[in-house]
């Protein structure tokens, strides 16, 4: 009894069929279905609930969000023109290369932000800042006297009269920044030092003082948490969403001044046939209430004016975008520029 | 038990197939993705060996792997002098009392990696309850600094590594013939010559099944180290990782990746070599 049960691989033509098939079918849907890709986790639900909801009962637009932007990927998709998302949430950092490299569509404001309610600093050329998150620090309120807090990168930096251990996130990007400031660089001077060599240098000679003090060089973000919940520490570096949600329980405290404000910035790849669909999209984001909505779940909302206005005053004075006037701006031109060389200094620094 | 060449040629060739599905996926998982990191690594984006260069250029990536090698050593001698005995323990005591310890053996394996690099907080902290203990007791006056130190890291790996030390222990030792060492005895061995030449090479097999896993795996640590080290606690994959997720630099990161697995095949070849030499002279 001979009986062959081979197994059959699906030919080239099968899996071609099958995909131009999924394809065709988001092609069907595309006049009223855009896709953005984004980050996900708790903040994408909550542009879906309050951003993208209330758009698509204006406009009929539906709104599809995807996980997980991928600068090789968006290479892929502008050189072939095959579509797999319209829009997509780049860092500042991958916004400068994707730019540089000419893989987004240039904005076009009139469709963007026709009542130019956002900001100049939100309007980017290929791209329109959608959230703002901070990196600060925060303390122990019970470890100093009132009126005697610490307030400044300064302060940070001065053990004496501020004693207790530290943590510092393990990034050579925002602590070459704190150091420059701790150091009495004025903020809107602290990239034109960093563009000379002898800056970088004056950067690292004030972390050596504060080095022997930082008792560890987080990576997690949960970690600063943990670390001012337990104790560990009486100060350290964080990012600004996490110390809030923290000082509701234990007697912790943010301070924004001289914090390090980052933008999270949506684009549209080049050669999107949708692009003007997907410009107009983005006036979902130009509606103070609804973004403060969105604030009162995760708070990183974008620069768009009058947030404040719909939310408790509490929640309102601990945003990274109420608070960018005492705040730098990071520079993501310089970081592109010279990350690699400082990031390998920065290890090597740390092994020392 | 009578078997004919062509029946056992047919049944070892049937079973070969059984390989298939395996071998499939490692070449589809592994043996692909690891060609392409290869490819990663020298095509930037023509024919470049600059990624390695700078590897031998800057003294940070050799002191590194080094280090990654001397802690994943360390790592494994210490569940080694902590895992045998306790397999021993376990491979000779009543079967009623095995199920309950092999039971505590298991459960740190069930809990997930960040959970128990955080729970040494709790444990080593300022206000963990060794340091809150010692205070109690007048010992100390103010808290050790425990935690963050390259002992933590030691401490943390170890708990994480151990198990497999001694399962692969236990394995080999339940099967060793106890009749071999009463014989030894009976011949006049004391019991530690007679679990010196007879026992413990018997084990050894065990010993470095589980040596090499252990080592393996320390090699390619970096989330414990990160989250319970010092500074300096900076094993070969935490580059990596920020090759990656920092510099977004994925030619440098393969080159680094491919650095560390050469590094880990040829100290496991070594090893080998060892353990294969101790043997030959052994039966001498």
């Amino acid at each position: 009894m001979k009986k062959q049960h081979r197994f059959k691989f699906p030919t080239r033509r099968a899996v071609l069929v099958w995909a131009a098939l999924s394809l065709g079918s988001a092609t069907a849907f595309a006049e009223t279905t855009l896709t953005i890709n984004g980050y996900g986790g708790a903040s994408w639900d909550a542009i879906a609930k309050y951003i993208h909801a209330p758009y698509t009962a204006d406009t009929g637009v539906k709104v599809v969000n995807t996980t997980q932007p991928n600068l090789a990927q968006l290479k892929a998709m502008v050189e072939s023109g095959e579509m797999i998302y319209e829009a997509l949430e780049l860092s500042t950092q991958e916004y400068v290369t994707a730019v540089k490299n000419g893989w987004l569509e240039e904005i076009d404001y009139s469709l963007a932000d026709p009542e130019n309610v956002q900001p100049p600093e939100a309007k980017k050329s290929h791209g329109v800042v959608f959230s703002t998150f901070s990196t600060i620090f925060g303390y122990r309120t019970d470890k100093f006297a009132p009126g005697k807090e610490p307030k400044s990168w300064a302060d940070f930096w001065n053990v004496k009269d501020f004693p207790g251990s530290r943590a510092m996130q393990n990034s050579v990007t925002t602590n070459l920044e704190f150091a420059l400031m701790a150091d009495g660089v004025p903020k809107e001077d602290v990239y034109k030092v960093l563009a000379t060599d002898e800056g970088i240098d004056r950067a690292f000679r004030k972390l050596d003082e504060i080095k022997p003090h930082v008792v560890k060089w987080w990576t997690a973000g949960a970690e600063p948490v943990q670390l001012l919940a337990e104790g560990e520490v009486t100060m350290t570096t964080s990012w600004s969403g996490r110390i809030f949600d923290l000082a509701k329980t234990k007697p912790v405290k943010a301070v924004w001044n001289q914090g390090i404000i980052d933008y999270a910035i949506m684009a549209i790849p080049k050669g999107n046939k949708l692009a003007k669909e997907t410009m107009k999209y983005l006036t979902a984001w130009n509606h103070p209430e609804r973004i403060a909505e969105f604030a009162k779940v995760t708070p990183y909302p974008n620069l768009v004016p009058g947030v404040e206005n719909f939310l408790p005053p509490e929640v309102a004075a601990n945003l990274p975008s109420t608070n960018a006037s005492i705040q730098l701006a990071a520079d993501s031109d310089f970081w592109d520029s010279r990350r690699d060389a400082l990031l390998e200094r920065w290890n090597a620094w740390l092994l020392e | 038990m009578m078997m004919n060449e062509q029946k056992q040629a047919r049944s070892e060739g049937s079973a070969f197939w059984l390989l298939v599905p395996a071998i499939l996926l490692l070449i589809g998982l592994f043996g692909y993705p690891l060609l392409k990191v290869l490819i990663t690594s020298i095509l930037d984006p023509g024919f470049t060996l600059a990624h390695y260069l700078r590897i031998l250029d800057r003294p940070i990536y050799l002191t590194v792997l080094a280090r990654t090698v001397e802690v994943s050593l360390i790592v494994t001698a210490l569940c080694f002098l902590l895992g045998y005995p306790a397999a021993y323990y376990l491979a000779h005591c009543p079967p009623r009392l095995r199920t309950y310890l092999f039971l505590l053996i298991l459960l740190p394996m069930w809990t997930s990696l960040l959970i128990r690099s955080y729970s040494w907080i709790v444990v080593l902290g300022k206000n963990g309850v060794i340091n809150l203990g010692l205070i109690q007791l007048g010992l100390i006056a103010e808290p050790l600094q425990m935690l963050y130190t390259t002992g933590t890291v030691y401490l943390a790996m170890v708990q994480i590594l151990l198990p497999i030390m001694i399962l692969t222990c236990y394995g080999v030792m339940i099967k060793i013939d106890q009749g071999l060492v009463r014989a030894a005895r009976v011949l006049g061995a004391s019991a530690w010559r007679a679990f010196a030449t007879v026992y413990f090479p018997l084990s050894l097999a065990g010993v470095s099944t589980g040596a090499v896993i252990i080592f393996i795996l320390a090699m390619g640590f970096f989330v414990t180290p990160a989250l319970v080290g010092s500074r300096q606690d900076i094993m070969l994959g935490n580059l990596i990782e920020t090759q990656i997720n920092q510099a977004v630099n994925l030619g440098f990161a393969s080159a680094l990746g491919l650095l560390l697995l050469a590094a880990t095949i040829a100290v496991v070849m070594l090893f080998r070599a060892v353990m294969r030499w101790r043997f030959s002279h052994a039966s001498v």
